[in-house]
């Protein structure tokens, strides 16, 4: 009898409580944390996104990020101008290591202009991803030259510039441009990369042909317009396309 | 006579005459629930208007700034701090120790760059704050819709009215921002060549799962201890040639709670012997609830009026009765009754009619102050604001019930003892 009353208060104590507290606001469920992924974006100024005007939001390694990468991961651009392959061992690549990456893209095409040395370049490229990919525990992903004879601000140097071009900015911007030794240099380079790739069994993101076939297509001219020697915001976004493919095929092995 | 068989003559009378019965009641009740919705309104009203001064934290809260003490540190709320002085785990220690100091909760923050979700706000600078969210009640910050951070996570963050205005949106249309994400990014300068520094971000992207109207620290972003330390972790091996400097301050602050707003005083002033600037509301409170102590005062005594009026017509209604029931009360008498039993009968007549009337009037007390509830809430949400809460104190509960029963009793005094007094004789004889 004593318990049945003591329940009996009980309730109407909890009921008197229930009626006595007041409204709260509405919540929405936590979400678990994923485990953390890094991933580093080593490369030139278009991999800093130098090119777009906002390159936080535009350049191709944050849409990479932004599109692959699961909301959790952690990402570092260390895309730099006019940045030969040694300089960037220095002032990218070892701070990147120390990150300790699960993913790293590399887009070091500035050799073309600035050493033109392509045995040199294979073998540092080789060195630089061997490093990188920290006995496999990262997953590199290396992307070569995309073709750069397209770009208005080479053809404003050719004979014939098309009409409404800019002044020439290459040199001193009263010489010409000679277009196919741009081209054998760049033909000189894309199997050099792909060797180091092969070497180092990294995959090895094709842009040169992609840029071959949005050519076809007539898009080529449409990811550059409105700059002089580097892909815009469609431009950029192109690039992104093409190396999503291989980050997530890095992310699937990675789990 | 028992008790029993008093509650029952009670009834029965009160039943024989259920017209006057129910107006009593009505009278009662009435002035029971205006006593009742005004309390439960200036309760409410209360909490509201000291919540906003105190934005949602404890009262006795005071804000202690990584900086020295500036010049008249403890004669305004809000002093101006001196040079910045850092704060460590010694120093946590030693105000943690000091007398009526309830609780210390740090704050840590780290510079970053925001990319909120519309390609039509630029990206901005501002602050990322972190801390032990599992403590985030006892600091001065009120969600406004949403909720803050899960303790730990490292991705999700709650955003200011500051962040709402970036984006184009306002209090009124904050829970727009919910469900969205913003990427976050820590910068860290290196050195690059001989006039260049490179700024790299370390980027993270969060989900915004709350908007919160906060004064703990001077940040758009809050988030996790944990995710702040991440952030802090890079920037802090930033370039010392870079010209950057991120304070050395392990905490960017403190959020002391003292026992009471009494002891707020004496504990800044503790704090301020330690060598660290302290700020709190704690003049502005003080005004603020002595206006608001003399408004309940002001309306606590409108209801016990009408209370004395309610019981005075329960005087009356008995006084009434004494008279009509003269008759009744000789039988009573011959028939052996004491004038206790005759006094019992009409003090329960009068305890019931309370009692009742009582219940009804707090529960519609209650029902006027939620529909004045949604009328002031709505209003409120009008302009932005966020809404009250209204609920039913225990205190008010109890106390209107009770309370009433209470007067009704004493109320009822007089004419019971009439009744008990009268002869007999003289009640049969007038009858």
């Amino acid at each position: 009898m004593m318990r049945a009353r003591m329940v009996t208060v009980a309730t109407a104590l909890v009921l008197v409580g229930a009626a006595c507290s007041s409204a709260t606001n509405a919540t929405v469920a936590p979400t678990k944390p994923d485990p953390r992924l890094t991933y580093v974006a080593l490369g030139n100024g278009e991999t800093a996104g130098n090119s777009v005007k906002n390159r936080i939001r535009s350049a191709w390694p944050q849409i990479v990020y932004r599109e692959v990468f699961p909301r959790s991961a952690i990402f570092i651009n260390f895309g730099q101008n006019s940045v030969t392959i040694d300089d960037a061992a220095h002032s990218q690549l070892t701070p990147a290591i120390a990150l300790a990456p699960d993913v790293a893209t590399i887009e070091l095409t500035d050799d073309t202009f600035l050493t033109r040395d392509v045995t040199g370049y294979e073998a540092k490229l080789e060195r630089f991803i061997r490093r990188l990919q920290r006995g496999g525990r990262t997953q590199v992903i290396v992307g070569n030259i995309p073709p750069g004879d397209r770009e208005p601000g080479v053809l404003a140097c050719t004979p014939h510039p098309p009409a409404g071009s800019r002044p020439c900015q290459i040199g001193d911007g009263t010489g010409t441009f000679d277009i196919a030794k741009s081209n054998a240099i760049d033909a000189e380079f894309n199997p050099a990369i792909a060797e180091a790739t092969a070497a180092r069994h990294v995959p090895l993101v094709d842009l040169h042909a992609a840029f071959l076939r949005a050519r076809a297509a007539g898009q080529e001219d449409a990811f550059f317009a409105g700059n002089d020697f580097s892909p815009n915001e469609a431009g950029h976004a192109f690039i992104a396309r093409q190396f999503e493919p291989a980050v997530r095929a890095a992310l699937k092995s990675k789990r | 006579m028992s008790w029993r068989d008093a509650l029952l003559a009670a009834l029965r009378s009160l039943g024989r005459r259920a017209g006057r019965a129910a107006l009593t009641v009505l009278a009662v009740a009435l002035a029971a629930a205006l006593l009742s919705a005004l309390l439960i309104v200036s309760t409410a009203a209360r909490t509201r208007v000291l919540d906003q001064l105190a934005k949602g934290g404890p009262l006795a809260g005071i804000q202690v700034a990584a900086a020295a003490p500036g010049p008249q540190a403890l004669d305004a709320d809000t002093p101006r701090p001196g040079r910045p002085r850092d704060i460590d785990g010694d120093a946590v220690r030693r105000i943690r120790a000091l007398r009526s100091v309830r609780s210390v909760v740090t704050l840590e923050s780290n510079p970053i760059l925001a990319v909120a979700p519309s390609p039509s706000v630029q990206p901005f600078r501002d602050t990322l704050a972190g801390l032990d969210l599992r403590r985030v009640r006892t600091l001065p910050i009120t969600v406004i819709v949403g909720r803050t951070p899960a303790p730990g996570s490292l991705t999700e963050v709650s955003v200011t009215e500051g962040y709402l205005r970036r984006v184009g949106l306002s209090r009124t249309t904050a829970a727009k921002a919910i469900g969205t994400e913003v990427e976050i990014g820590a910068p860290r300068f290196f050195p690059s060549s001989a006039d260049r520094v490179d700024v790299r971000g370390r980027w993270t992207r969060a989900e915004i799962v709350g908007v919160v109207a906060q004064q703990a620290i001077d940040a758009q972003f809050l988030g996790s201890r944990e995710m702040v330390r991440a952030a802090r972790a890079w920037t802090s091996q930033s370039d010392p040639g870079s010209g950057f400097v991120l304070p050395s301050s392990r905490y960017a602050g403190l959020f002391v709670v003292a026992d009471g707003l009494d002891r707020v005083g004496s504990v800044r002033a503790s704090i301020t012997r330690l060598g660290y600037s302290t700020s709190s509301p704690e003049n502005l409170i003080e005004t603020v609830r002595r206006y608001l102590r003399v408004v309940e005062i002001v309306l606590a005594g409108i209801g016990l009026i009408a209370l004395a009026i309610a019981a005075l017509g329960i005087t009356n209604a008995l006084l009434a009765a004494v008279r009509e029931r003269r008759r009744e009360i000789g039988v009573l008498k011959a028939i052996g009754a004491r004038d206790r039993d005759v006094r019992r009968i009409f003090l329960i007549e009068a305890g019931v009619t309370g009692l009742v009337g009582g219940l009804l009037g707090t529960v519609a007390g209650y029902g006027i102050a939620r529909i004045l509830g949604a009328v002031v809430n709505q209003y409120l949400v009008d302009q932005g604001l966020p809404g009250v809460g209204i609920g039913l104190p225990a205190l008010v509960l109890f106390g209107g019930v009770l309370g009433s029963a209470v007067l009704a009793v004493l109320a009822g005094v007089t004419p019971a003892q009439r009744a008990a007094r009268l002869p007999a004789r003289q009640a049969m004889g007038d009858a």
